[in-house]
């Protein structure tokens, strides 16, 4: 007979006759998740179980299928008020799983599903680990991707687990490894089938008790491998710190300090005792939760997570959306062959239209590019690739529509050319199908005025590389009826991009805001800064490319298209400064060779033949800062006209909307998230300085004044 | 539409269906052919060199799926043919299903009934349906001579199996031994009959000379079928049929027959040499059907379901029937026994039918069947009557060209035609198409299709 303890909220506890003790996680919620207060359960089990002297061993698995542990409560994290806080909840931490590795026998935890953070932490305090052979499962510290380090153990029991080099790359980036990795990496003592685990782990724990003295103690038994060895050697390890150093400030730009603090505890772990070290993670641990950069990314993380649960609606509406198991797409170019890409990786079979079969063969091919390097990385087997190739279906006629829920058009952006592809649709759809635009400016309203039905016309705004670029921007007009954007923000979903909605008008949102910054980066070349300064610049704030180089990747064509729309619904703003059609003329951009930069093979340079034509032909220097504070107050106040004007829904979308879809630095959190913590009053200030001194187009939005008023934050 | 009512007499030699002369047959219960779809078909080695079979057939099943734009759900059963068979997908049709975005609670078979496969894929699903077992069906089949299995001689493997088996190192010499430098020649498949020793072409060979056929007569009928074929695809009918396909790994569009040659003459045949009997042979390259790679496929239903899902049929497949003789005889004569069958089921005259469609392995086979159909001596002695079967009008012989002009992928060439005769009658408003194959081993498959 079994002795049954009383159930706790987040863990039960069940020890056999045969001395075995199981440990079942299973916290509120979908995922286990570690909380405060599930920490103090845990620690509750682990010193009764070191009481009981009829306990053989311990085994730990989850009571949900096919998921251990996703990690530590980020809210909790969150209110970390400063260091010291954040190094003493660290230490509670370390605790618990401290009297987890000390108890008197054996501990296997068995592993199936996602394994992460707080979750490895504890598998790391176990003598023995098991997990199992299924795709859900994944073990890593992803601490640093929301700017912390792993602060219960990992940094120290991981190196001495599988090695330093080894345990650097986990926690450094954070990623996660399949169980055949981790196995091979010594993560795993064993690779058992997922029906296997539980009865497994009860008869491993056996077997670990009765062998005999304490040889399941110290996982040290397991002789690393000869290279492993001699990368902990001090001169090699003193070597690899550097490099590890080094790439990392090129690779953060010196903007993520969390990686650097992971970096510092791992070297310490393999030069002290393990309660030395773990002191010294705790440090680093609440000097990394207090910094600004981990602030910001858990902003993220929790505004994407809220976002999730939205179905885009207005409050009130009870409108559903339609099941999407097969759509089509219009225009097989490279924003066709990207949505292409993505719809048929998550399921959705894809009937593909364009005029010529020549593109159509380029969009196979890229979808066959993005398939080959995941077969090549072992994701994907060749059947995996075989499937989604076989989802595609491509046409140059009008057959096969019928029964055709959504179309997503992604031809080129031209009014009259999309007018016509929404008759053709009409004609061979059927009376339902929702009509998505992939436009990045064309008004969704003007677009709608070609069509029958309007209410079925959306906006659905991609990034380029659809399959990597992480947003959707998704567009309503007036008469858009909200089955069809509950049905467009579903598809987003599944797609899993973040889908803000947004309301219709010039340049939407993401659009209008970058283009507020072009023109503003524009103004600074007319005023005579060099073109590499200003990518300088910008990148030294922390955008992945500077605006020079972003045009001339976007091609100068539709960036002048775009400036013209925003010109003509802005003038006061965005007002093109004189001669900016003559540099344009002539200048594709990149893929035309030309572009503000000289592009040839691999390399480019600067045009400098572009300054003669400037009013300034000299070039002065502008300071980065100076280029940075106008470029960047232009955008943050474009950000709130957005929200002043209801395109934004409310400043989570904005903040989202810029980090994911035009890569706004994640360490600052956001725009909306950058004016708070600069104060309202502070950006007014600035906005009106830089209005006296270049121009009415920087006058702060009226709801940037009155926030500098009433000291109110768009993020409580 | 109860079971007991598609319970047919049958003839006792034979295999003929009787189905749609029965008085109480209720209307709406018949085996409808809604759409089909063929990949085009390509030379082997060429185009689809890196597709397999299964490649072929689940891309051809998607393009059908799309095009039919019915509910994959609503698919009962998945029915292919092939005649080499990879070992890597021996159930061609289970991997189809497995491959497409099909439900997975579709089983799918895979036969085989040499040249006729994918014709018997179509009875298949006829007689399921009329059975009741079911009322969607996606019959056809696929071919890939680019990728057939050569496979190592048995002297080979032997020794690899005993190697595998062998512990000790000198055990394992005594194992690999076995094996010398011509044995590691690979065998490829026997394309002889194995009750004959004689290769297809000796036996269409031997039917040319039988029946009296020239090589004139050979050469004339292959440019006919070349310009049929030639007018078809000027008319845009084999565009309505043939999808583009992308073939993997360069993914460049391909959208048309290969074989087929607008401009070819007799003169211009008259210049190839005969390849099954160099000396005394009239069979050419130019005038057999060549080695090629294709996949068709064809969506069945019962006709009330049809009409159910709102889809308007293309015609009904309404008799059926397989013979067989011996491949010492006349191999690929089978279509001549098989047709009086059809006529006499379906009480009609060769010269009540529309629209004829014999598949074209070689030409001198084609016009052996052609001259059997009208000849007495054929009537009586291999049917038992003194009346010829009836006279086979040219002008509907073949109409949009055959095997020797479109190409052959031998699983794929019976639901080629079948897609091609079901919209053809739509065309030419026309009743009544008899299709027939010959095939392998003696055996010959005829079909009768009705427009709706």
């Amino acid at each position: 007979m079994a002795k049954t303890k009383e159930k706790i909220r987040a863990t039960a506890l069940e020890i056999g006759t045969d001395g075995v003790a199981v440990l079942t996680l299973n916290t509120p919620g979908k995922l286990n998740v570690l909380s405060p207060a599930v920490f103090e359960e845990l620690n509750e089990r682990f010193e009764e179980l070191a009481r009981d002297s009829a306990v053989k061993g311990l085994v730990i698995e989850s009571g949900k299928k096919g998921s251990f542990v996703a990690g530590a409560d980020i809210t909790h994290l969150a209110t970390i008020k400063d260091a010291i806080a954040g190094a003493h909840m660290s230490s509670q931490a370390q605790e618990v799983f401290g009297k987890l590795d000390d108890l008197p026998f054996p501990t296997v935890v068995a592993i199936d599903g996602v394994c992460l953070g707080g979750g490895l932490e504890l598998a790391l305090a176990c003598s023995y680990r098991l997990i199992s052979d299924s795709p859900a499962t994944q073990l890593g510290l992803p601490e640093v991707q929301i700017g912390l380090i792993p602060g219960a153990g990992g940094t120290q029991r991981l190196p001495r687990l599988i090695g330093f080099t080894e345990s650097l790359e986990l926690i450094l980036t954070g990623k996660k490894v399949r169980p055949r990795k981790a196995f091979k990496l010594g993560l795993a003592d064993e690779l058992v089938p997922a029906q296997l685990l539980g009865e497994r782990a009860r008869k491993a724990v056996l077997e670990l008790a009765n062998r005999s003295g304490l040889a399941w103690e110290r996982q040290e038994g397991r002789q690393k491998a000869l290279t492993t060895r001699l990368a902990e050697s001090y001169g090699v390890r003193s070597a690899i710190y550097s490099k590890a150093k080094a790439d990392l400030k090129e690779k953060t730009g010196g903007h993520y300090p969390a990686p650097l603090h992971a970096l510092e505890a791992v070297r310490f772990a393999l030069r002290s005792e393990l309660k030395d070290g773990l002191a010294e993670e705790a440090r680093l641990f609440g000097l990394a939760a207090v910094t600004e950069e981990s602030k910001s990314l858990i902003h993220l993380f929790k505004t994407t997570t809220e976002l999730k649960g939205d179905n885009g609606l207005p409050e009130g509406s009870k409108a559903e959306a339609k099941p999407v198991t097969n759509a089509a797409v219009i225009g097989g170019g490279l924003m066709g062959s990207g949505i292409t890409t993505v719809l048929t990786d998550v399921g959705t079979r894809v009937r593909v239209k364009d005029i010529s079969e020549e593109t159509l063969g380029g969009t196979y091919r890229y979808l066959d590019r993005y398939l080959s390097r995941k077969v090549k990385r072992k994701h994907y087997r060749e059947f995996d690739r075989a499937v989604r190739l076989g989802r595609v279906t491509a046409t140059t006629e009008y057959n096969g529509f019928a029964h055709t829920p959504i179309t997503i058009e992604a031809v080129f952006e031209d009014l009259a050319l999309k007018h016509r592809v929404i008759s053709e649709v009409e004609a061979n759809f059927g009376p339902d199908t929702i009509f998505a635009s992939n436009t990045s400016s064309l008004p969704i309203a003007e677009i709608a005025k070609g069509a029958k039905r309007p209410e079925l016309v959306i906006g659905m705004h991609f990034f380029s590389p659809v399959e990597k670029m992480p947003l959707v921007e998704v567009i309503t007009h007036e008469g858009t009826a909200d089955w069809v954007t509950a049905t467009t923000v579903e598809l987003a979903k599944k797609m899993k991009k973040h889908a803000i909605v947004v309301r219709d008008g010039a340049g939407f949102y993401t659009s209008r805001i970058l283009a507020a910054l072009i023109n503003e980066a524009v103004r600074c070349l007319y005023d005579g800064a060099t073109i590499e300064s200003i990518d300088r610049a910008m990148e030294g704030f922390g955008f992945p490319v500077g605006p020079m180089k972003l045009m001339d990747e976007v091609g100068l064509g539709v960036a002048a298209k775009v400036m013209k729309i925003m010109t003509n619904a802005f003038p006061q703003r965005f007002q093109a400064p004189e001669g900016w059609e003559d540099i344009l003329d002539g200048r594709q951009g990149k893929a035309g060779g030309l572009g503000f930069y000289r592009y040839n093979g691999k390399s480019k340079t600067p045009d400098r033949s572009i300054y003669k034509m400037l009013p300034a032909a000299e070039r002065r220097t502008l300071s980065s800062d100076e280029i940075v504070e106008r470029c960047v107050f232009a955008f943050l106040n474009e950000c709130t006209l957005c929200l002043q004007e209801e395109i934004l829904r409310n400043p989570r979308d904005g903040d989202i909307g810029a980090v994911f879809g035009l890569g706004f630095p994640p360490f600052l959190g956001g725009p909306f998230l950058h004016i708070d913590r600069l104060g309202a009053k502070a950006v007014v200030d600035t906005l009106q300085k830089l209005s006296d001194r270049h121009g009415e187009r920087f006058q702060p939005a009226t709801i940037l004044v009155e926030r500098a008023k009433s000291d109110e934050k768009f993020f409580v | 539409m109860s079971k007991e009512s598609t319970k047919k007499p049958r003839k006792t030699n034979s295999s003929t269906a009787t189905t749609s002369k029965t008085k109480d047959e209720p209307k709406g219960d018949r085996v409808v052919v809604i759409d089909g779809v063929r990949t085009p078909f390509v030379r082997a080695y060429t185009d689809f060199a890196e597709m397999t079979a299964l490649d072929l057939s689940r891309i051809v099943t998607s393009e059908l799926m799309a095009r039919a734009g019915i509910d994959p759900k609503e698919v009962d059963e998945v029915i292919m043919g092939t005649v080499l068979p990879s070992p890597h997908a021996p159930n061609l049709a289970r991997e189809t299903v497995l491959a497409t975005d099909l439900p997975k609670s579709i089983p799918g078979f895979t036969l085989g009934r040499a040249c006729a496969s994918s014709a018997q894929s179509v009875i298949s699903a006829a007689e399921g349906i009329l059975r009741g077992e079911y009322d969607v069906v996606i019959a056809g089949g696929a071919e890939s001579m680019s990728n057939v299995p050569v496979p190592y001689s048995k002297n080979v493997i032997d020794s690899l199996m005993t190697l595998s088996k062998a512990k000790s190192f000198p055990a394992k010499m005594k194992a690999l031994s076995g094996i010398n430098l011509e044995s590691l020649l690979p065998t490829p498949p026997a394309i002889a009959e194995s009750a004959t020793g004689k290769t297809m072409g000796q036996h269409a060979e031997m039917m040319a000379r039988i029946n009296n056929i020239t090589r004139e007569e050979q050469d004339e009928f292959t440019v006919r079928s070349h310009q049929n074929a030639a007018k078809a695809r000027e008319d845009g009918k084999t565009k309505e049929e043939v999808m583009t396909v992308y073939p993997s790994p360069k993914f460049k569009p391909v959208s048309e027959d290969s074989f087929v040659r607008a401009d070819t003459t007799v003169e211009r045949l008259a210049g190839l040499k005969p390849v099954f009997d160099r000396t005394y042979g009239t069979l050419t390259a130019g005038n057999s059907s060549g080695l090629t790679d294709g996949a068709a496929v064809v969506l069945l239903m019962r006709e009330s379901k049809a009409k159910e899902l709102g889809l308007k049929p293309l015609a009904a497949v309404t008799q059926w029937s397989t013979t067989a003789l011996d491949p010492d005889d006349q191999l690929l004569l089978g279509p001549a026994l098989c047709v009086p069958e059809i006529l006499e089921a379906a009480g009609l005259s060769l010269e009540e039918i529309d629209l004829i469609d014999i598949h074209e392995a070689f030409a001198a086979q084609v016009l052996a069947v052609v001259k059997s159909l009208e000849s007495p001596d054929f009537a009586k002695k291999y049917l038992g009557r003194d009346e010829v079967v009836g006279t086979v009008d040219r002008e509907k012989l073949n109409v949009n060209g055959g095997s020797v002009s479109l190409g052959h992928p031998f699983g794929a060439t019976g639901a080629r035609m079948v897609i091609g005769m079901a919209k053809e009658l739509q065309r030419r408003q026309a009743d009544k198409a008899l299709l027939a194959l010959c095939a392998a081993g003696g055996m010959g498959t005829a079909l009768l299709l009705e427009r709706i």
